[in-house]
């Protein structure tokens, strides 16, 4: 059986009180809860503090480039299906430099878990405005305040019919818990934005701001109704809505070739005599 | 014998179709065949030609010479009749092509077609009997290329095209100008079965045979036949084809394909490549197999999208900030790349590295007779793999960069054992995690630079051709090959002074292999498919021996013997 006692934590690099921490503790609980042991799962991330997450978690990792976490994490789960693959990163990192990607991987539906620790502000580079900075946040690159509104993922999420989506904050590990074990058991990409004071960087969305707006959805909401999500979606501001706020559970992706789980063909022996027959389709 | 045949027209006239015809026509006919493509960046229109060279002996080039053209539209008449070679003819419809040239010899194409088999659409099989009439080939060689074509569409269509062909045929024995003399030699025919590929096809039939099992890419001429070969064959080959949302991810896939377990191709040409660069950096410090294919077009930026160049040769070798190991390939003919992609995926695994083919659409577009690929004897190398048991009695304690004596560490596959894998872009320590300490940093750095020196000591040495005692060498590498081997025949026909020294393994050199290689010469020529003459550069910089002349092309198209005899007479030194 797997326990807490799997799941070690490590030493952090991170600034005291930082909402990594309880990201990392829900994760782990999440985890266990799942019954998954460290050898099963695949951590992936980019670069950034969110990043850094697997460093400092059990587990397979994989902690690549920039924004680039979401082609690696696809990969490995379309070579192997039997990993339990979850992927990390800061806004900068899912929603500047990766953009591209979680686009695609909306449409793609690979069977993996995205969590986005959205803290609105560039921690590791030291406090500029990020993709999810609100209009007039003033940062090191902004010093008049950014002039751009704050790309809200979520309604972007919805309009690409993504198969879930949920929203968080890493305040209340429980319904951080609860999210990410949702989010695992579907079958297909599953994004959760996770709100989360960056303590050192973030003078605005501290973990006040977000506690005096943050609500949960009530139990009675239906996450499939997608007009009534893309409502919700857009609240993002004297009031923020927490929980599974759409749902498609659109099925997963799946390689074009038979690619089963108990044998993944990029496993199976390979005997390059086996392939003579494609000199025949050229033959004179 | 030496014949070359060019079909010219407009893109969407279906040249393409006469000039593959005649390529396995020529096949069957027991000559050897180099075909090469020539196409402007277009859908339709424009003028585009196919260049079908037979010859009684292996050739792995084109050349200048134009015996007959087969002009489907008035540009190709325009544009190639200067080109024909004396006794020469051009060979059209004149209901399409109206020409005043005594070169013209005029077969209804289209009015046989309907007369013979019923339709228009016959004409190319007129065109193709039109051609062997001429040259005084056996029609049975048609017969028979006719019913492989068309076997599947019924005995009524093979029948159709047939008499199309025999019309053809016919009419051209019986209308052909009493002076024209050129002709097919009889040759002996060998029942051996032998194959007609594009470079693309080669690679792609060596990435199968080398057990490659996941390739990523995005589309780009001129290396999408390779994706496209592959992915036509993916459920026969179980591989696993996707088509990434730009380069970045394709190379960023490949990464993550590899470390999960699969073998991993990811073709692109040279603006795709830039944007992997970043990709290319993360493969060297995460210690990644992983091929990469770049079939070079002239840059920079769009440059000529569907023409060829030898110009990202500097760029593959220093793409990327900071210092990694890599291996950089150019094979030069579709049997040399079928082992060469081979030999890549094996250098990629043993020694935990990103490698680069560098081909080109030259080689990617142009078809070549060759004798069967042995699939028998192709040997796989995945380097050092822990078995399950191993991984599973480490757990935990599993390092993926284990500091070895040949600064190669034993991979697992993350979810496929109790083993706990860890890697990642930042400076880490054996076990993955990131570190900043300046000596694990420079235990790490060092490790991975090690293998340099090892791949150093097992580069290959370049291939000689030509004179024994000769005083010129001529360098070259890559697809230029068989130019450079014609070359060095017509200046030894005129006394027995010149070698081909030709490389395949371009980096990193062995600078005393390619010091023994090149030193005793008077002259030494390079021969290269760009402007800045990057291969002489490169072996000036890792053995201080300059080049004597140069042979530079950059107009986009191939280089042939003939450029390479008018180029050496000019001589003289770079100008940049």
């Amino acid at each position: 059986m797997v326990t807490v006692n799997d799941y070690p934590l490590s030493e952090t690099a991170w600034c005291p009180g930082c909402g990594n921490f309880g990201i990392r503790l829900a994760l782990r609980d999440a985890l266990v809860e799942l019954g998954l042991a460290p050898h099963q799962i695949l951590l992936v991330s980019g670069v950034g503090q969110a990043a850094k997450l697997p460093m400092y978690m059990s587990g397979n990792s994989f902690t690549g480039l920039h924004g680039r976490s979401l082609p690696a994490a696809q990969a490995f789960k379309l070579v192997n299906p039997a990993l339990k693959i979850f992927v990390f990163g800061g806004d900068g990192d899912g929603y500047a430099e990766g953009g591209n990607h979680l686009l695609h991987a909306i449409r793609r539906n690979v069977d993996l878990t995205y969590i986005v620790h959205n803290n609105q502000v560039f921690g590791l580079t030291k406090g500029q405005a990020s993709p999810t900075s609100l209009t007039g946040y003033v940062g090191g690159i902004t010093p008049q305040g950014t002039r751009m509104p704050g790309f809200n993922p979520i309604p972007f999420a919805i309009s690409m019919d993504i198969g879930f989506v949920a929203r968080s904050f890493s305040g209340d590990k429980d319904h951080l818990v609860a999210m990410i074990k949702a989010a695992s058991k579907y079958n297909g990409f599953a994004l959760i934005d996770v709100l989360q004071p960056c303590v050192t960087f973030n003078k605005v969305n501290t973990y006040k701001w977000y506690k005096d707006r943050v609500y949960y959805l009530p139990d009675d909401y239906d996450p499939t109704d997608k007009e009534l999500a893309f409502r919700k979606s857009q609240e993002f501001g004297e009031r923020i809505p927490l929980g599974i706020i759409y749902q498609s559970n659109r099925p997963a992706y799946t390689t074009a070739i038979d690619n089963p789980t108990d044998d993944p063909v990029a496993f199976r022996p390979h005997n390059p005599a086996d392939f003579t027959f494609l000199n025949k389709e050229n033959e004179i | 014998m030496d014949l070359t045949i060019v079909v010219g027209g407009a893109a969407g006239q279906g040249l393409r179709s006469i000039g593959l015809a005649l390529v396995k026509a020529g096949a069957k006919a027991g000559f050897h065949v180099f075909a090469t493509q020539d196409y402007m960046s277009r859908i339709r229109g424009g003028h585009n030609f196919f260049r079908i060279r037979f010859s009684e002996d292996e050739i792995f080039t084109t050349n200048q010479d134009c015996h007959l053209v087969v002009a489907l539209d008035h540009d190709s008449v325009e544009f190639h009749k200067n080109d024909l070679d004396r006794g020469g003819l051009i060979l059209c419809d004149p209901k399409d092509v109206q020409a005043n040239s005594e070169k013209i010899f005029y077969v209804p194409f289209g009015d046989l077609a309907i007369e013979h088999g019923g339709h228009k659409i016959m004409a190319n099989s007129v065109a193709l009997g039109a051609v062997w009439g001429l040259l005084g080939g056996e029609i049975d060689d048609i017969y028979s290329l006719l019913e492989d074509t068309w076997e599947t569409k019924g005995t009524d269509v093979v029948e159709k095209n047939k008499s199309s062909a025999l019309a053809g045929f016919e009419h051209a024995i019986k209308n052909k100008p009493k002076d024209f003399e050129l002709k097919f030699k009889k040759i002996s025919t060998t029942h051996e079965k032998r194959l007609v590929v594009d470079g693309s096809t080669a690679i792609g039939m060596g990435a199968i045979a080398a057990g490659c099992r996941f390739l990523s890419a995005y589309p780009m001429t001129p290396s999408t036949g390779i994706t496209e070969y592959i992915a036509s064959h993916q459920n026969s080959c179980n591989i696993i084809v996707e088509q990434a949302e730009d380069e970045i991810a394709a190379l960023i896939m490949g990464i993550g394909a590899a470390n999960a377990g699969a073998r991993s191709l990811v073709p692109t040409s040279g603006g795709g490549f830039s944007l992997m660069v970043e990709g290319l950096g993360l493969a060297g410090i995460t210690e990644t197999p992983i091929v990469i294919v770049n079939m070079q077009r002239p840059g920079p930026a769009t440059g000529l999208p569907t023409r060829t160049e030898q110009s990202d040769l500097l760029f593959a070798i220093h793409a990327h900030q900071g210092e990694f190991p890599r291996l950089v390939m150019a094979p030069h003919s579709p049997e040399e790349a079928f082992s060469t992609i081979v030999r890549a995926f094996n250098m990629a695994d043993f020694y935990q590295i990103p490698v680069i083919v560098l081909g080109d659409q030259y080689l990617a577009d142009s078809l070549k007779t060759t004798t069967s690929f042995d699939f028998n004897s192709v040997k796989i190398d995945r380097g050092k793999l822990l078995d399950e048991e191993e991984a599973n009695s480490l757990g935990g304690d599993y390092k993926r960069h284990l500091l070895t004596e040949d600064g190669i560490s034993p991979r697992v596959f993350p979810g496929r054992s109790r083993a706990i894998f860890a890697t990642t872009g930042d400076e880490h320590d054996e076990s993955g995690n990131i570190i900043e300490e300046a000596d694990l940093r420079i235990a790490q750095h060092e490790k991975r630079l090690k293998k340099l020196e090892s791949l150093r000591q097992n580069s290959r040495k370049p291939l000689e051709y030509g004179a024994k005692n000769a005083s010129i060498a001529l360098i070259s590498w890559g697809s230029t090959y068989g130019a450079v081997k014609e070359a060095v025949d017509l200046i030894n026909k005129k006394g027995s002074i010149a070698k081909m020294i030709h490389f395949i393994d371009i980096y990193p050199l062995n600078p005393d292999t390619v010091i023994e290689a090149i030193g005793g010469y008077k002259e030494r020529i390079a021969i290269e498919g760009n402007a800045t003459a990057q291969f002489a550069k490169l072996i000036k910089s890792e053995t201080g021996i300059g080049m004597t002349k140069y042979v530079l092309r950059y107009d986009g198209r191939p280089i042939t013997p003939e450029y390479i005899i008018d180029n050496i007479k000019e001589g003289g030194n770079l100008p940049w």
